[in-house]
């Protein structure tokens, strides 16, 4: 009776924390035509504290999208640019001297924000891409000899895009792993272009306003949290991250050659999160196996990593997801 | 004439001792002489002449007694100047009557030298007798070295083509037993695969075996077991719920020849309309079964008991009005499929209140039947 009271009273909650996810969702179709999945990987992110990285062909409204999202809360918002002689001090602050007071007085770097989108992150060499991961994992940054706790909700959305690959630094896999999500951007379909052609063509563009405050974020994250997720979905998603290690043992056989390795426990609780703030996002209070496999692709898509054997058939780690959707069996 | 005495006697004492001395020389020598009379040190190359980089053998042999140490040299890259080493020596040792042994180098050789003759130097073997050293060298050797004969008069030629292999019918019998040999294997293989693959099938779980019998048999008879088996009654509701739609999963699986078991409940429902399902009553019934299900088993709903008992109803009554039965065929002896129903949605109430009876009064008969 208590449980089911619960889970009620959790419906309740998550109706009324919710709301906001109208509002940002009509803010941002105001800029963003279709992207619908763009647009709730995003959501996620916030809802999760979970990083994201976007991976779309130039042209793709990446940028824009999270300009958008950024405009909607009144939040920090900054954007750096990747490039190939950024250094880390450009991004995290360095220490500068003062003749006048003759000390070194802390200058702190775009970091210091809310938002931060770092565009192109795969143009700048590693030591500045660590720099960045460092302050996405800690939550802090070091400068000279003070550390300094980053503003909360902290959200970094990195774009790179999969050509022109020459003379860019790909992200290392240990690395890759800390992002929660990885979205991938597709064209929009012929009747969402039409309305973006018109949309560019008027005198004005849009623009987002905010509709929120980070507080209404940190305390939806709360509830979140408190999303039920039953024993029967925790073992769903280990049963996909398992047959990601192991596939033989789903059954999976023809895939052992073609995955060099498998979702880290860091997937796990990924999947998890991010499948909670799904259910959060579609005003429910417990987690069902839809959420799952709605999340599973972003989620694990760059935690799978291939061998020159798939590479040479083509297979991608998306096509192992969905045989692993296909056969893992749903509680 | 004492001192002249004295004197001629000590001469002839010198003169004696001299004497011993060579006798004692000469007698040292004959031993020398006459061991050196049991070896022999034999140079010789395999043929006398070559022509210019042909390769050929040089040997180098040696007879012994056994128990004399000799000083046989051994030649590393060249024997002289034009004439150089293949391969290293290689040595064999053989014992011969009267304590004596054969001691054999023998070294491959290839020749560049194009002065005319070439001539080995004796082959020199030191040996010790009793504290005395002494050498023993072998006759020099020659070779007659012959440039590439030119012949100016047929002027320069193209190089060779590549030699054409005659057809033989023998390597056609041997591609014929090659290709036999090679279909053996791939039987073999196919055969083992084969085998393999039908122990990997009999080792999955229950639940992922296709059943021999009709789905609707199966399906009854587990939601019989799961009635009597009075989990709701017992507070245990989520695993009656858990039976009760994985019953029914297996069902459309195995009815519709859908994923229902890896599918979440909204892709059954869309794979089953994408199958040609349109009995909206039906499509209703199930959708209602899985979504309680749902509920309970992730969200912890606890319907009321008239909730338990009314899923377990709407189950008989999906899985009665979608069965096909089977019909064994009496001549040929194969199953035949025969649908039952079409599902347009056409039966009334009345029919769907006789269907729910029927699946009471059926529940105890096909659980019994197949049990």
């Amino acid at each position: 009776m208590n449980e089911q009271t619960d889970i009620r009273e959790l419906n309740e909650r998550i109706r009324k924390e919710s709301a906001f996810i109208d509002l940002i969702n009509m803010e941002m179709q105001k800029v963003i035509i279709g992207q619908h999945h763009l647009v709730d990987s995003l959501l996620i992110g916030l809802l999760s504290g979970g990083h994201i990285l976007l991976e779309g062909l130039p042209g793709l409204a990446k940028t824009l999208a999270i300009r958008t999202l950024a405009d909607s809360i009144d939040a920090g918002f900054n954007r750096i640019q990747f490039t190939p002689d950024l250094l880390p001090a450009d991004l995290i602050g360095t220490m500068v001297y003062s003749p006048k007071s003759e000390v070194f007085n802390v200058k702190k770097g775009p970091v210091f924000t809310n938002f931060v989108l770092a565009d192109e992150i795969n143009r700048s060499p590693a030591k500045v891409q660590s720099a960045l991961l460092e302050a996405m994992q800690e939550r802090q940054v070091t400068i000279g000899q003070e550390t300094f706790k980053l503003d909360e909700p902290f959200l970094v959305l990195a774009t790179q895009n999969p050509i022109e690959q020459e003379g860019t630094y790909p992200l290392p896999e240990a690395q890759v792993d800390r992002f929660m999500l990885k979205v991938l951007i597709d064209y929009p379909d012929q009747e969402e272009e039409r309305l973006i052609i018109r949309e560019n063509l008027q005198k004005s563009f849009p623009n987002a306003s905010p509709v929120i405050r980070t507080d209404d974020i940190l305390r939806a994250r709360e509830v979140v949290k408190d999303v039920y997720m039953d024993e029967k979905i925790e073992k769903y998603i280990l049963d996909i991250v398992f047959a990601t290690r192991y596939p033989e043992r789903f059954n999976l056989e023809r895939f052992k050659p073609m995955i060099n390795y498998g979702g880290s426990p860091r997937a796990s609780i990924n999947l998890a999160t991010a499948a909670k703030a799904f259910a959060f996002i579609k005003r429910r209070g417990y987690v069902i196996p839809e959420d799952i496999r709605a999340v599973c692709y972003d989620v694990m898509r760059h935690r799978i990593g291939l061998t020159y054997e798939a590479e040479a058939e083509n297979i991608t780690s998306e096509d192992i997801l969905t045989a692993i959707l296909d056969t893992v069996e749903v509680p | 004439m004492t001192e002249i005495k004295k004197y001629g006697k000590r001469l002839v004492a010198v003169r004696q001792g001299i004497i011993a001395g060579v006798s004692f020389i000469l007698l040292g020598f004959s031993g020398v002489i006459s061991s050196a009379q049991q070896i022999d040190v034999e140079a010789s190359f395999s043929r006398d002449t070559v022509l210019i980089g042909d390769q050929l053998d040089f040997t180098l042999r040696v007879i012994q007694p056994d128990s004399l140490k000799l000083n046989i040299p051994v030649f590393t890259d060249s024997l002289t100047r034009g004439v150089e080493l293949v391969r290293p020596v290689r040595m064999d040792t053989v014992r011969k009557k009267n304590h004596l042994l054969e001691i054999i180098h023998r070294y491959r050789v290839i020749v560049f030298d194009t002065g005319g003759t070439v001539v080995l130097d004796p082959v020199r073997v030191g040996y010790t007798y009793h504290g005395m050293k002494a050498t023993l060298a072998s006759r020099p050797v020659s070779l007659v070295v012959k440039p590439i004969p030119i012949e100016p008069s047929k002027g320069p030629r193209d190089i060779k083509q590549p030699v054409k292999v005659p057809f033989i019918v023998y390597a056609l019998y041997f591609l014929f037993w090659f290709m036999i040999l090679q279909l053996v294997a791939l039987g073999i293989y196919f055969l083992v695969s084969h085998l393999q693959k039908k122990k990997r099938k009999d080792r999955l779980p229950e639940i992922m075996r296709k059943p021999a019998e009709p789905p609707h048999i199966f399906a009854l008879r587990e939601l019989n077991n799961l009635k009597d088996a009075r989990l709701w009654q017992q507070g245990r509701v989520k695993e009656y719920y858990t039976r009760l739609t994985d019953i029914l999963r297996k069902y459309l699986e195995y009815r519709y020849d859908i994923k229902a078991l890896e599918q979440t409940s909204a892709e059954t429902l869309r794979s089953l309309t994408a199958v040609g399902f349109n009995d909206n009553r039906l499509f209703e019934i199930l959708k209602e079964v899985l979504e309680t299900g749902d509920l309970v088993k992730f969200a912890k709903y606890q319907p009321q008991p008239d909730v338990n008992e009314s899923m377990l109803l709407n189950a008989f009554v999906f899985v009665n009005e979608t069965k096909e039965s089977w019909k064994k065929e009496e001549e040929s002896g194969e199953k035949e499929k025969i649908p039952e129903t079409d599902h347009n949605g056409s039966e009334s109430e009345e029919e769907r209140d006789d269907v729910k009876n029927e699946a009471e009064t059926q529940e105890g008969k096909e659980g019994s039947d197949h049990a």
